[in-house]
């Protein structure tokens, strides 16, 4: 599969779903997405279920442990893996979160906030330009939810994002459920947070269900979006497209996973809702 | 004063640390290092299911915590997490050999299901001397001193220790996990397998030709398991054989 167009509205490719995806004679999904970490070198049914997958669909790498504003040296090793994996893959661009995932030398396998300071811009920006350059790939970083502020911090969020991608020359993915999460845990306007966004550095849009704990939403990938959520989609989609934009969407969906057709079905009104802003512009 | 570098050493405290040390607020300190501990719990939980029936939920989420404390995850690979703690496991001094080797076996399980596949290209079934053991890539040889391979998720207790060890190669048949007993002698020729040809490797166990003859036809039949991915001229390594 030639992915020279990773374009529309795509699904999360996971294990649980994969037999299903792959044996399906027709897609609601554009493309797919996948963290390159779970495929470096892997065979058996994992690396089967890649090759298949890479007939059929367009394939966006999105990272899980870049790192982006760690104090560890990059891994030689891991990244020239990460490198050879996205040539074979085709891949158009990078992505992974911006946060915290290593911390003095021990690997979180979460994600972390980071303080909004200069020396976080700095240090991640420093970071990425080094990736652009190793992966020979344009490389985004997604704005994550958060349960709390990171002590330290001089800026806003969103100030700390277009921040990031100012000094970087690289990219955003901007993840509308983050966005929507953190507006409510944090107490703003998630409709002027778009606002203020570098759209045209937007590379990739992610979407994702949440749940509430303790008065506090998180992101946990393992629910249906909700209305809101679709609104805020809605509203991103009418502002890119006042600006001839028109990144693609991906659903993520990694716990609780229902059947392929509900989250068709999502797909589905996603893409109605990116049509039609559309065709409001025309 | 670098106050990312302090940042991320009280994130490690909070996620790592024996106790909760504080970083935020309580209700998000609480919150963080439950998505930290839980997650690499869980992945650790699912990796050992037969030393977590034998010995008991208390005692290996203990030697999670100490992990955590001790030696948390190097590995920036969600799925090597059970080869991280495996070997922190192998070097502390408290454990039970039983359940070290257990630990060893069940955490190797997900390296061999997602070990690479064998190259593409053509290999011989037939071992002749002067050819080359290509192992599948899958394949891991174990030595236990405990019929560890044989223990079920009902098993109770881990058996008597062995007067000689046991040779078990773990290996990926049909995408699923398998293993194999083999003999001493035929792990050492597959312990060889990177270094000799199938005829020098038969000179370090054995002159013996009958016995020289029967190895090979262990080395055949772990062949056709797939243990073994096939044969090649290693000078220079040829396709055509």
């Amino acid at each position: 599969m030639n992915s020279k167009t990773i374009a529309g509205v795509g699904l999360g490719f996971r294990l649980a779903i994969a037999e299903e995806m792959l044996s399906q004679s027709k897609s609601a999904a554009d493309f797919i997405e996948i963290a390159p970490e779970n495929y470096l070198n892997c065979g058996g049914k994992r690396g089967r279920y890649l090759r298949a997958a890479r007939e059929r669909w367009p394939i966006v790498s999105h990272g899980l442990c870049g790192d982006f504003a760690g104090s560890a040296p990059i891994d030689d090793s891991l990244m020239k893996e990460l490198r050879n994996f996205l040539k074979e893959n085709d891949a158009l661009f990078y992505t992974d979160h911006l946060c915290l995932t290593h911390a003095n030398g021990a690997e979180l396998h979460d994600l972390l906030p980071l303080p909004f300071c200069d020396e976080a811009v700095e240090r991640t920006a420093k970071r990425v330009k080094e990736l652009q350059k190793r992966l020979e790939l344009p490389v985004g970083v997604e704005n994550i939810s958060a349960y709390a502020r990171a002590p330290g911090g001089t800026m806003s969020e969103e100030e700390f994002v277009c921040a990031v991608v100012e000094e970087s020359g690289g990219y955003l993915l901007l993840d509308v459920n983050n966005i929507y999460v953190n507006a409510k845990n944090f107490n703003f306007d998630a409709h002027a947070y778009i606002d203020k966004m570098p759209l045209d550095k937007v590379i990739q849009i992610h979407i994702a269900g949440h749940e509430e704990e303790e008065g506090l939403l998180i992101d946990t990938h393992g629910s249906a979006l909700s209305d809101d959520v679709f609104e805020l989609y809605q509203y991103l989609c009418g502002v890119l497209r006042r600006e001839n934009l028109d990144p693609p969407t991906l659903l993520e969906r990694d716990n609780n996973l229902p059947s392929l057709a509900v989250l068709e079905k999502e797909i589905e009104k996603l893409k109605s809702i990116r049509d039609a802003s559309f065709k409001e512009r025309e | 004063m670098n106050e990312l570098k302090e940042y991320e050493i009280a994130v490690r405290n909070l996620s790592f640390g024996r106790t909760q040390a504080p970083l935020f607020d309580d209700k998000s300190d609480a919150l963080y290092r439950r998505f930290v501990r839980g997650g690499i719990r869980r992945a650790l939980r699912r990796a050992m299911p037969i030393a977590l029936s034998i010995e008991g939920d208390d005692t290996i989420n203990a030697y999670i915590n100490d992990f955590f404390d001790e030696a948390p995850p190097q590995t920036k690979v969600f799925r090597n997490l059970p080869l991280d703690f495996n070997a922190y496991i192998q070097k502390k001094t408290d454990i039970c050999l039983p359940l070290k080797e257990l630990i060893h076996f069940e955490c190797i399980e997900l390296e061999v299901l997602f070990a690479e596949e064998p190259d593409s290209d053509r290999y011989s079934f037939v071992p002749k001397d002067e050819y080359a053991i290509y192992t599948h890539p899958s394949a891991r040889l174990c030595i236990y001193m405990h019929d560890i391979d044989r223990l079920k998720r009902s098993s109770k207790t881990y058996g008597e220790q062995r007067k000689t060890p046991c040779f078990v190669v773990a290996y990926r048949r049909q995408e699923g996990f398998a293993h194999k007993r083999i003999s001493q002698k035929v792990a050492v020729l597959l312990s060889l397998s990177g270094e000799k040809t199938v005829g020098e490797s038969l000179n370090e166990v054995t002159q013996d030709i009958d016995e020289r003859r029967f190895l090979k036809s262990q080395l055949s039949s772990l062949c056709s398991t797939g243990i073994i991915h096939g044969f090649y001229s290693p000078n220079p390594k040829s396709t055509t054989l």
